[in-house]
């Protein structure tokens, strides 16, 4: 019954010494949360990384130098697309001639216009409110089976007195980039009902008079014998954080290093990875992360050791109280746990005051609260005894036969 | 018979530059019902015999002996709850408990219900003297002489039949002291406590039934009243 009643005393008794206990406890608290979160805070945005800082690889000429105009195979394509990669945009390139002057031309050098076809809105690099479809059709269309439609740039259809739902028929014919040059495959004649048009130009500035939906360029072209080839390819990798074994594993899939002095080929042997700003970023958060996590366990003892200081300076001033019990006949051990009770109460006190700036400060979730809190307990604990000890270590009749 | 005596007692303080002989081969008896003074210089061993008897400190060699049990380290506070009461100079009352509650502390200790406590308590405040102060009172608000009182009846509240008492005047005036001097002779006469009082003042020794000189850490029986 004493000790339960002299931790009453301890702590309401000395109400000033119990709040200024708490409010350091509950800063303590404060101050461990706001640590938890930052190695939390690190933690998610290094895995919401790959969303934020996507990186993109791009299927590039054996110099490294050129990402579009390039003659990727399908075997390279499918490689690339097959290894841990979404998102994949392609195109192809073809031309043809859809006015009379143009087919007059022979042999053809390119004629009055530029096919592009593409697998998504996106691989086109036009913005997506330039594009305007015609009723049943979408952005989609892209990405669908080898419809015989086309998207034509508006300046285009004005000249040729094109509108949705018109038929258009002209020579198609396969665009093939050499070093010596372009050269032009005939596939034959090809009709196309125009669906949708668009009215900027790509963000590489090269001026396309349609876009067709890929998998028609792809089946286009095979129909007429020639062999399909893609101009651009490019996805964003799933994983960037396996990003060294997704580059290791492109010799396997075929892919050679860049090499300078294989400008003039336009086969698409290398893939370039836009890694940069992910590597940097990546690594100044692993690095801060990592920092953080190291430091972890110090900054617990410092709490431990902080804990400890609060309370043996606080305390001590009651050492001549419990001399005073202890020549009484309260033995030492008695002491040790009243005080202990009296303080780790307050502990959990200081816990409860500091949870909703937990919750709503430092955006902790209950459950972390909770968690921070115990951690904090353990910490005060770990203070709480070493400090006790230390203040317990008096001769009582040296304290008591001091005179005031 | 004898109620707490020390046989052959020696101690040595170990300070942090050499060994001190604070009591050599100290051997004395102290029985109910006498008043007793042990006198000496600063710095003779009277404070530290007094710690000895009260089981603040274990002999180096000899022991402390209650109705002929040695006292033991392990069994000291025990020694303090039931066989000893010590009575400071500078008072030692808790001071964020009222008085009642000093008074109450050591009966509490004894597992004595609150109700029973409190009565008790003031009972033993009015056998000191203290019937006309407000029981609620912190002892910060008393004078010395009153903190004094209520320092006796809370050594009274434990049972024990020893009070030991370190200077229990030093810090009072003349008045207050011999007030409080009286006090203790009243307990050995009328409820046969033992009572040693450690101190400087020849009149107190001047009072006592028996009077012990320390010299040197070194006993000797002085006087017979």
């Amino acid at each position: 019954m004493l000790y339960l009643k002299q931790i009453q005393w301890e702590l309401f008794r000395k109400k000033m010494r119990s709040v200024l206990l708490v409010v350091l406890f509950a800063l303590l608290v404060i101050c461990m949360s706001f640590y938890i979160r930052n190695i939390r805070s690190t933690q998610a945005a290094l895995d919401d990384l790959a969303e934020k800082l996507p990186v993109t690889v791009h299927i590039v000429s054996g110099d490294g130098s050129r990402q579009g105009g390039l003659n990727i195979l399908e075997s390279q394509f499918f490689a690339l697309s097959s290894a841990g990669v979404h998102d994949v945009r392609c195109t192809s390139s073809a031309a043809g001639a859809v006015s009379e002057d143009a087919r007059a031309v022979d042999p053809f050098a390119g004629g009055d216009t530029s096919i592009a076809g593409a697998n998504c809105v996106e691989a086109t690099g036009i913005a997506l409110p330039s594009f305007a479809y015609a009723n049943g059709y979408g952005p989609s269309l892209f990405s669908g089976g080898p419809e015989p439609v086309c998207v034509v740039y508006k300046g285009f259809a004005d000249e040729h007195g094109l509108s949705l739902g018109d038929a258009v028929t002209f020579p198609m014919y396969k665009v093939s980039r050499k070093s010596n040059g372009l050269s032009f495959l005939p596939l034959g004649d090809v009709e196309l009902t125009v669906v949708g048009t668009f009215d900027a130009l790509a963000a590489s500035g090269e001026p396309t008079s349609m876009y067709v939906p890929i998998a028609w360029m792809q089946e286009a072209t095979k129909s007429a014998g020639v062999e399909f080839t893609y101009g651009t390819t490019s996805a964003t990798l799933d994983d960037p954080m396996r990003l060294n074994a997704f580059k290791a594993s492109l010799p396997e899939m075929g892919f050679q290093e860049a090499n300078p002095e294989a400008s003039g080929q336009y086969g698409g042997s290398t893939v370039s990875v836009d890694d940069e700003q992910f590597i940097r970023t990546a690594e100044q958060l692993l690095q801060n992360l990592s920092l953080f996590q190291s430091f972890f366990v110090p900054f617990l003892l410092l709490l431990a050791g902080l804990a400890a200081l609060v309370i043996f300076l606080v305390l001590r001033s009651t050492s001549r109280d419990m001399a005073v019990a202890n020549s009484l006949g309260v033995p030492k051990r008695a002491l040790f746990a009243v005080f202990f009770a009296a303080v780790f109460l307050l502990c959990i006190l200081s816990c409860a005051l500091a949870s909703p700036v937990l919750v709503f400060a430092a955006g902790l979730s209950a459950g972390e609260a909770l968690a921070v809190c115990g951690l904090f307990l353990v910490c005060a604990v770990v203070g709480i005894v070493p400090a006790l000890l230390s203040i317990l270590r008096f001769n009582t009749l040296d304290m008591l036969t001091k005179v005031d | 018979m004898s109620q707490i005596s020390a046989q052959n007692v020696s101690f040595v303080y170990q300070s942090k530059y050499q060994q001190v002989q604070a009591l050599t081969d100290v051997t004395c008896d102290f029985e109910e019902g006498k008043f007793y003074a042990i006198v000496g210089q600063s710095g003779s061993g009277k404070t530290t015999l007094l710690s000895m008897l009260a089981g603040l400190g274990a002999p180096t060699q000899g022991e402390v002996l209650v109705d002929g049990v040695p006292v033991t380290a392990a069994d000291s506070e025990k020694h303090r709850r039931d066989n000893v009461s010590v009575i400071y100079q500078s008072f030692n009352l808790f001071p964020a408990l009222n008085l009642l509650e000093n008074v109450m502390y050591p009966m509490f200790l004894h597992g004595v219900p609150e109700k029973e406590a409190k009565p008790r308590a003031k009972e033993l405040l009015d056998a000191v003297g203290l019937s006309e102060v407000d029981v609620r009172k912190l002892p910060s608000m008393l004078s010395g002489g009153q903190q004094q009182r209520v320092a006796i009846a809370r050594a009274l509240a434990s049972e024990a039949r020893v009070l030991l008492a370190d200077e229990p005047t030093g810090n009072l005036d003349s008045e207050n002291g011999q007030l409080i001097i009286d006090l203790l002779h009243r307990l050995v006469r009328e409820k046969q406590y033992c009572v040693i009082v450690v101190t400087h003042d020849l009149n107190i020794a001047a009072g006592a039934d028996i009077v012990y000189r320390m010299r040197d850490g070194r006993l000797t029986r002085e006087a017979s009243a």
